[in-house]
């Protein structure tokens, strides 16, 4: 059995589903409050990226919808995406569809890939939560923790815990350097 | 090898170093902020939306 991975002062990063789930798809967010008790029981240190800001504050059409939803982003640290990033986000992309060559590239968010930099950059230290469990993909990413949230309309939304696994970075890796 | 590496590590996770502060984060008041946005973006695309049906 492997051993449980060890959520202490960890770095959390918020991915924007979570965040849309909060507040714009269910009617009460604090349905949401055991993910948050889960974290600061582990006093884990909550992070988002421009990336999120950038998802979230999408749905936004004018100044006021948007100034009062970026401010509800303020108690989260906002970590700034540097040109690697988009580097690396690029080369993921290319290597999920080495992967599978099924993939539409459609079906590959250039947002998740950036998202997906964050928690490979900070591999020791970092995890994603997120709702959709397929973002990032069991070839990359295991999944380590699962809260079931019962929202008052009878739903039922999984939001899962995700970490890098470097093995399976390396071997995706040689799949996709041996590819060409 | 692998000390250079930790290091390495430890150098990167210094970039992510938060200012999320448990202490000053009030969940309720951020459900709640959460929730009062939402009712007042509902209520503004209903509005939005009986405008069009009466155009």
């Amino acid at each position: 059995m492997s051993t449980p991975y060890d959520f202490k002062r960890k770095f959390a990063l918020l991915d924007t589903n979570i965040l849309v789930e909060i507040a714009r798809r269910t009617n009460k967010s604090d349905d949401f409050k055991p993910v948050f008790e889960f974290l600061e029981e582990n006093e884990t240190q909550i992070f988002i990226t421009d990336a999120t800001k950038f998802e979230f504050l999408s749905f936004y059409n004018n100044k006021k919808d948007f100034d009062a939803y970026e401010k509800l982003l303020n108690p989260f640290t906002c970590v700034p995406l540097i040109p690697k990033d988009i580097e690396l986000a690029t080369k993921l992309k290319a290597m999920y569809r080495c992967r599978d060559s099924n993939i539409d590239k459609k079906q590959i968010s250039f947002i998740d890939c950036l998202q997906a930099t964050q928690v490979i950059k900070h591999k020791t230290s970092s995890f994603i939560i997120t709702t959709d469990v397929n973002d990032y993909p069991s070839f990359l990413f295991d999944l380590v923790h699962i809260i079931p949230i019962e929202k008052d309309s009878g739903q039922t939304v999984f939001v899962v815990f995700k970490i890098f696994n470097e093995a399976k970075w390396k071997n995706l890796e040689n799949r996709y350097d041996l590819s060409g | 090898m692998k000390k250079a590496s930790n290091k390495k590590d430890k150098k990167k996770d210094e970039n992510l170093k938060s200012h999320f502060d448990w202490n000053s984060f009030d969940l309720d008041i951020f459900f709640r902020e959460a929730d009062k946005l939402r009712e007042a973006w509902k209520k503004r695309e209903l509005e939005k939306r009986k405008h069009e049906y009466a155009i």
